[in-house]
């Protein structure tokens, strides 16, 4: 009962204080404009900077979507089907990405398109729009198709570790008899049948679901639009450019009117988006008898040469970027007069380490970071787990209704993104609270909003696979429920527990959007503000883009640490998440 | 089922929200505090550590800032918004519970709204160093803003694209607005630039509040390059200015709003070569001023004073032009003739004439937002 009870308290908790902040926003941003949520629509058609927003928005959304899975499916059919040597090692490189800090990939793709890159010596200007994208963006009448190309590749860099993650097993355990007997069917003689009839219901649910977690992720990005799309805004770069003065009361009210609109617009769209990936997620689940992955790969053999030269293009697309970020902070300007040389040194690192081009150096941003990450991972663990618990417990009493419930409000905070987690905190909570802008750990808040989502994604379906016997037979063996929990479920979790630890802490290092927002406000510098910071510097500073670069691989470097961490205790079964 | 528990989750807590809390909301929220009348403004907890909130002003190294410490024992932290705009929205946005003690960095065209709003405190700095047209404080007879830099924002345009045969010097803004200039000039864009907001203000001088919008809008049908910050603007559009040597760099646009001085900036820092040149039209310029003030509320006021006070000592005023890039305040100053500095910077001969004081200018904002949409 107390344990129950407990959980109850965690759940709304979590409810009230990890949510309260964005609905004190919505709140003070109704009563600023003097208008309700209702109005949304009205208010967005009459503002002024919404041209084309909303559409851009789907359309960067929508294509990402259907980029990634097209790319994302072939990949993890690859990876899923056939012999490959180190496939273990090859699958953790593609879905290194999703760890990966947002900032990060922005400067990895600005360096990877930027005019004197391999990519623009070879004709493909996406940066500067010239020559054969230039004039392909004047046949399709598509202005800065360059930059819309380069944001379509980075997101869908980001994502593409998503789709291997949710559908590589479940090609991987298929049976190939099945295919074979499909095949002698009257019906698998067509293509299209075999499309319609065998395919798409086994893999349909997958794929549509990673197609809308990855249209989420792409429609609330806001580090690589702001990067990569300079002259396109989305809802969310548009909400980050007039949020700093929305929300005061007779100054700039159309800056609140446009945030509040653009604020229900997101969130109506992405909560239709996340419910119908909820309602798939569980026939995903649940398609598909499994295999051993050895023995189907064993069944089809090694890969052909055409899907050698295809893993290996798609190889160099993941890694491009890291490396780009990691060779770039070496890369210094020297500039005499009219003349500018690119040199190979250490000044950006030893520059980016002092701070002498930022309010911060390496070591204060860094332990910052670190403070927050491990701060975040703490508490999300403990609140995460418990939702995760609290859900399970709810499915088995019979009560879907309210299992489902919680694990809707557990996904809420991907659904209001992370530039609005930052506003909620900035007008909706420090207006009730200001005494809270002196506070260190501010940021965490936001973080853990931001990352309690993903722990009850990985310790959910953990807590569903725990067989019950155990608990059974330890309570007939005498032991207290208290036992039974920490030295049964704590040890059958363990992996999980250290997956969703280390994943915690990786997307704590890298949350950017809420930390941009809370930036403006105080002293509290993190690595990727601090990378942010020193892109946003004029270049007149020969090394504000190489101490970035430098900055931003002392964060990859984290993330991968945590990353490799994270794999190690990975459950190969538990592969489909997360 | 989900989606209609979102929404009515989401009316209960915002409605639940309006009702408890409102009393407390009123109390603490109410813009209409009349602090300016006589009320005491809250006064900040502190630490003991003068706390600034600026923008990112070149002039506030560290090595000055470890200078100011060394000589009076202060400890200095900074609040760093992304440009001036930031600075007048953080403060209104926590203008019942202040967190900084002093300003630095709103600019003239932005103090009319921080002095409307009573953000800020008179101060007990000395004037009498300053050149005397600069010290007289445009909006009222009190003395809460102290200037520290100043230059004139123009139009700069790129030598090499106006060779004076297929493309002649624009002797008018109407120029800009030809097939020539198509698509080739750069505006930071005034809703979140000072520099924008400068430029968008002079117009209304050199169009005589008759035609100004007219001219923006065929800028806007002329395919201009309309950007969040001068930044943008300037490095990686402008063909003339120093982005051009560096990552990053587009290059499209051969005008685009900067200071008149931005030419003298190129050549001082490259060896006296620069392409870029300041377009003095009369009354195509705004005299900009930076200012430094104490917020209302401040916790460090004799701590703000002094820091002032070193602002705009002659140590470190004098090099505005090298560490800042812009004009210093002080009397009997100027740019430094080295490499060209002040060959290449003209001073407007008949810069516009806007009395800020009684413009509204969030007005002509939201007009000029209109337009660039």
């Amino acid at each position: 009962m107390i344990r129950q009870t407990l959980q109850a308290l965690v759940c709304l908790a979590f409810a009230v204080v990890i949510l309260g902040p964005v609905f004190l926003a919505l709140e003070r941003l109704t009563r600023v404009t003097d208008s309700t949520i209702f109005d949304a629509w009205s208010l967005w058609k009459n503002a002024n900077q919404t041209d084309g927003v909303l559409s851009f928005t789907l359309l960067v959304a929508f294509t990402t979507a259907s980029f990634t899975c097209m790319i994302g499916f072939w990949v993890a059919s690859t990876l899923a089907k056939y012999e490959i040597k180190h496939v273990s090692l090859i699958r953790a490189f593609f879905v290194l990405p999703f760890v990966t800090p947002a900032i990060v990939a922005a400067v990895g793709f600005l360096a990877i398109i930027d005019s004197d890159s391999i990519l623009s010596r070879l004709g493909i200007d996406l940066y500067t729009q010239s020559g054969f994208i230039g004039k392909l963006g004047e046949v399709v009448g598509a202005e800065n198709l360059g930059n819309f190309i380069a944001l379509i590749l980075a997101l869908s860099w980001f994502n593409i570790s998503l789709v291997i993650r949710l559908i590589e097993p479940m090609i991987a355990r298929l049976d190939k008899d099945w295919e074979d007997q499909f095949n002698i069917l009257p019906k698998g003689d067509s293509a299209l049948f075999k499309l319609r009839y065998f395919y798409l219901p086994l893999y349909g649910p997958g794929i549509f679901v990673a197609w809308s977690l990855t249209f989420i992720f792409s429609f609330t990005s806001f580090a690589l639009p702001k990067w990569l799309s300079p002259q396109n805004n989305t809802i969310e770069t548009l909400v980050s450019i007039y949020s700093s003065s929305a929300g005061i009361e007779g100054y700039r009210v159309w800056s609140s009117e446009l945030v509040l609109s653009a604020t229900i617009i997101q969130f109506l769209v992405l909560g239709i988006a996340m419910s119908l990936s909820t309602i798939l997620q569980s026939k995903h689940n649940s398609r598909i008898e499994l295999v051993n992955e050895n023995y189907s790969r064993k069944q089809r053999g090694k890969l052909t040469p055409l899907r050698k030269i295809g893993l290996s293009i798609s190889f160099i697309y993941v890694i491009s970027p890291l490396l780009a970020v990691l060779s770039n902070s070496f890369r210094s300007i020297e500039r005499t007069g009219s003349e500018t040389v690119k040199t190979w040194s250490f000044d950006g690192w030893r520059i980016a380490w002092r701070g002498d081009l930022s309010y911060a150096g390496i070591p204060e941003a860094m332990t910052n970071s670190v403070t927050y990450a491990i701060v975040c991972m703490v508490i999300a663990l403990v609140v995460g787990t418990t939702i995760a618990a609290t859900i399970k417990q709810l499915e088995d009493a019979g009560k879907q209704i309210l299992a489902r419930t919680v694990d809707f409000v557990s996904f809420l905070p991907l659904i209001v993104s992370a530039i609005t987690v930052g506003l909620g905190i900035l007008i909706g909570l420090l207006n009730l609270f200001p005494e809270l802008l002196n506070w260190r750990f501010l940021p965490v808040w936001a973080h853990i909003m931001m990352v309690c989502p993903f722990v009850v994604r990985i310790m959910l379906p953990s807590f569903r696979s725990l067989d019950q016997l155990y608990s059974d037979q330890a309570r007939v063996l005498g032991m207290t429920d208290a036992e039974v929990f920490w030295k049964i479920k704590i040890p059958l979790l363990k992996p999980q527990i250290i997956v969703s630890a280390a994943l915690s802490m990786a997307f704590s290092l890298g949350e950017f959007g809420a930390s941009w927002m809370l930036s403006g406000i105080g002293n509290w510098v993190t690595l990727s503000t601090l990378t942010d910071q020193l892109m946003s510097r004029p270049n007149y500073f020969p090394e504000v883009r190489s101490s970035a670069m430098a900055v931003a691989t002392c964060l990859m470097l984290m993330t991968l640490i945590l990353f490799i961490i994270s794999e190690k205790f990975r459950d190969e079964n538990g592969r489909g998440g997360f | 089922m989900k989606k209609q528990f979102l929404i009515a989750l989401m009316m209960i807590c915002v409605s639940t929200a309006g009702c408890i809390e409102q009393a407390e909301l009123e109390n603490l929220l109410d813009t209409d505090l009349d602090l300016c009348a006589g009320d005491l403004p809250v006064i900040r907890e502190s630490n003991g550590t003068l706390r600034i909130i600026t923008y990112d002003i070149y002039a506030l190294s560290e090595e000055v800032v470890q200078e100011f410490t060394n000589q009076t024992g202060i400890e200095v932290e900074f609040i760093r918004t992304e440009d001036a705009g930031g600075i007048l929205d953080q403060m209104m946005l926590t203008k019942n519970a202040p967190q900084a003690d002093l300003m630095i960095g709103l600019d003239n065209t932005y103090s009319g709204v921080a002095m409307d709003n009573c953000l800020l405190q008179e101060n007990t700095v000395s004037r009498q160093n300053i050149t005397e047209d600069l010290g007289d404080n445009v909006f009222g007879e009190t003395n809460e803003l102290v200037p520290f830099d100043h230059g004139h924002i123009c139009i700069n345009y790129d030598s090499t694209y106006v060779d004076g045969e297929n493309v002649t010097v624009p002797t008018s803004l109407w120029d800009f607005t030809e097939e020539a200039w198509k698509g080739k000039v750069a505006f930071p864009s005034a809703v979140s630039s000072s520099p924008g907001r400068a430029f968008m203000l002079a117009t209304t001088d050199y169009f005589e509040n008759e035609t100004e919008w007219d001219w923006w809008a065929q800028m806007i049908a002329n395919d201009a390059i309309i950007t969040s910050g001068w930044t943008e603007a300037y490095e990686v559009h402008y063909s003339a200015g120093y982005g051009q040597w560096y990552d990053g760099f587009i290059g499209d646009a051969h005008a685009t709003v900067s200071y008149c001085h931005s030419p003298g900036v190129e050549a001082f820092f490259g060896e006296n070569y620069t392409t870029s040149v300041a377009l003095d039209l009369p009354k195509a310029s705004l005299h900009q001023i930076e200012y430094a003030g104490i917020i209302n509320g401040a916790a460090n006021v004799d701590y703000a004073n002094q820091f002032i006070g070193f602002l705009l000592s002659e140590d470190v005023n004098t090099n505005m032009p090298a560490n800042n890039y812009m004009y210093s305040v002080l009397s009997d100053t100027d740019l430094p003739e080295e490499n060209g500095y002040r060959y290449h910077s003209p001073v407007p001969e008949q810069p516009a004439d806007v009395d800020l004081d009684q413009v509204d200018i969030e007005a002509l904002v939201e007009i000029y937002a209109q337009i660039i949409a």
